[in-house]
């Protein structure tokens, strides 16, 4: 066989399999209008997010990363622009995507035993209770909450509710977890144990994720792709492809110099704009 | 055990004070002849529960409140959740309750006796505008002051509107709307009382107010006797649904 016949075959064997990007931003435009006054927040976005993709957006705070991912959940209007989730214009939040929001301890039902809680994104769908709870309780044993069925979540610790929202979000079977700074209310052993449970959930499962974070390590550890917004209004200002082998292990990728590199360029587009300054500059 | 030894102080003070009223007429400490003894009042809550007519004035009674009350909660809740989810609707009738909650509901009792009469349609109507308003003013109260971040929860798992509703505003307001129902179980019971002593001729009301005028005392306070027993029983089994519906409140530890 010649080198010839088999390129074409190769290529039209590749181009239905070419990945549609799971998300496609164009010209995002979000502005915020307070006592009659304008602000822009995101200034023309444009981003294409692959499936299984693991995205972390770090920008300094208030650069409008919770109200980027909030537009990709459908969760707020956006003034100008589009989004398609799937090749599908985004204007009500899409199935398949779940938002894990930040402040998880106001997102869980406190009327719900945690078992009820995982159900709750079930519902409505024609399974049966016993289908509902034999699922529920397997998103429970992934996230390691077994044996919590019957506890309600104000008998739960902050990283255990976490867990909860997680299994939540997981249980109908999302193709795209949206998490804004799900660990940053954490103690730092706590968000460690989180950190890898999302890592191994994500391998795991393949989804896609998109994460927000202001930890510029969380990102690097957990991320093939990382997004840092500048802000005022918002854009992107560095996107830094992360391809550290898996599994990643905290402690050793800490030490290794590209991680190092990729930290020292992210830490200083944040730190520019936050306008901390060290002797002989940040770079 | 230690629930029961901390109300014996409570238990106590309510006979002595049961012995102090029977011990003051029996000695005629009281002058007034129309003031029976506990025990000719016992008597009487006796014999009238043997003839019937006790229970049968009770029935009436608590018929009325009872239809009365679950009439102004479903009207009261439903309206209330409206007027909680939607900003046109709280500011158009945001004024009018306000203006009309402060009237005492004995006043609307003229009114409807005017336009329905005397019997039990009149009585339930004022009995279930007296609830409707502490049942509507929580409902809304609760449903307004649930959190965005619940309801977000809801739409990004594709919950619509009305499913929101059912599913996370309703039962995060549960709270206020049972706080707004207690308060209204209350009213229910003195309004359906008062109603049947101004107009009518049947329930404990009648019955209080009609021996009274008689002077078949001891059958009045018979009535009152029945009428303390009912009020104490229905808030205790009211706090104990709500302690049911609210568990997860209580919930602690492990
Ligand atoms: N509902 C809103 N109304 C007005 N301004 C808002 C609203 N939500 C966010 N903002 C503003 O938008 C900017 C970005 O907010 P946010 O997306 O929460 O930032 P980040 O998540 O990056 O910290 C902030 O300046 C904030 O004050
Ligand atoms: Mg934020």
């Amino acid at each position: 066989m010649s080198m010839t016949e088999s390129q074409p075959r190769e290529r039209t064997l590749e181009s239905p399999r070419a990945p549609a990007p799971i998300i496609a931003a164009r010209s995002v435009v979000k502005s915020f209008t307070t006592r009659g006054k304008e602000s822009v927040i995101l200034d023309g976005i444009t981003l294409d997010i692959n499936e299984g993709d693991f995205v972390t957006i770090v920008g300094p705070s208030g650069c409008g990363k919770t109200t980027f991912l909030q537009l990709i959940a459908g969760l707020q209007p956006m003034t100008a622009g589009s989004i398609a989730f799937d090749g599908v214009d985004i204007v009500v939040p899409p199935a398949g995507a779940v938002y894990v929001f930040q402040q998880y301890g106001k997102s869980v039902f406190p009327w719900r035993t945690v078992l009820g809680n995982v159900c709750f994104g079930l519902e409505g769908k024609g399974l049966s209770k016993a289908k509902r709870e034999g699922i529920a309780r397997d998103q429970l044993a992934l996230v390691g909450l077994a044996g919590f069925e019957h506890h309600y979540p104000s008998q739960l610790s902050g990283g255990m509710q976490q867990r909860l929202a997680i299994a939540r979000a997981l249980a109908p079977g999302p193709r795209m977890l949206l998490m804004d700074e799900p660990f940053s209310a954490l103690d730092a052993l706590t968000r460690a144990k989180l950190q890898k449970l999302v890592l191994d959930i994500w391998q795991k499962l393949g989804i896609t994720v998109v994460f927000v974070t202001h930890d510029i390590e969380e990102a690097l550890l957990l991320s093939t792709r990382v997004i840092a917004l500048h802000k005022s209004p918002a854009n992107i200002d560095i996107d830094l492809a992360i391809d550290f082998p898996h599994p990643r292990n905290p402690l050793t990728l800490g030490e290794d110099s590209e991680f190092l590199a990729k930290r020292r360029t992210l830490l200083s587009s944040i730190y520019r704009q936050e306008g901390i300054e060290y002797d002989g500059g940040v770079m | 055990m230690k629930a029961a030894k901390k109300r014996l102080p409570g238990l106590a003070l309510i006979v002595g004070l049961l012995v102090l009223w029977q011990l003051t007429v029996q000695f005629n400490l009281v002058d007034s002849p129309s003031v029976p003894t506990v025990t000719e009042s016992v008597d009487a809550l006796g014999k009238s529960i043997a003839n019937g007519e006790m229970l049968t004035a009770l029935g009436e009674t608590l018929g009325r409140i009872l239809i009365g009350y679950a009439i102004a909660v479903v009207l009261a809740v439903a309206l209330g959740a409206l007027m909680g989810t939607s900003r046109f609707v709280f500011y158009l009738l945001e004024p009018l309750t306000e203006l009309l909650r402060p009237i005492p509901t004995a006043a609307y009792v003229p009114i409807a006796i005017l336009l329905l009469g005397v019997g039990n349609e009149m009585k339930i109507t004022v009995v279930a505008v007296a609830c409707f308003f502490p049942v509507l003013l929580n409902t809304y109260g609760g449903v307004r002051s649930v959190d965005p971040i619940l309801v977000d929860t809801g739409r990004t798992f594709g919950y619509k509107p009305f499913a929101r509703l059912i599913k996370i505003v309703l039962p995060s307001a549960l709270p206020e709307i049972l706080t707004g129902m207690r308060v209204a179980l209350g009213i229910a019971l003195i309004v359906g009382i008062v109603s049947e002593m101004l107009a009518g001729n049947n329930g404990i009301g009648y019955l209080i107010l009609d021996s009274q005028r008689i002077f078949q005392v001891p059958l009045m306070f018979a009535g009152i006797i029945t009428l303390a027993i009912v009020g104490y029983f229905m808030n205790f089994i009211f706090v104990r649904l709500e302690a049911y519906f609210l568990r997860w409140r209580t919930a602690a530890g492990s």
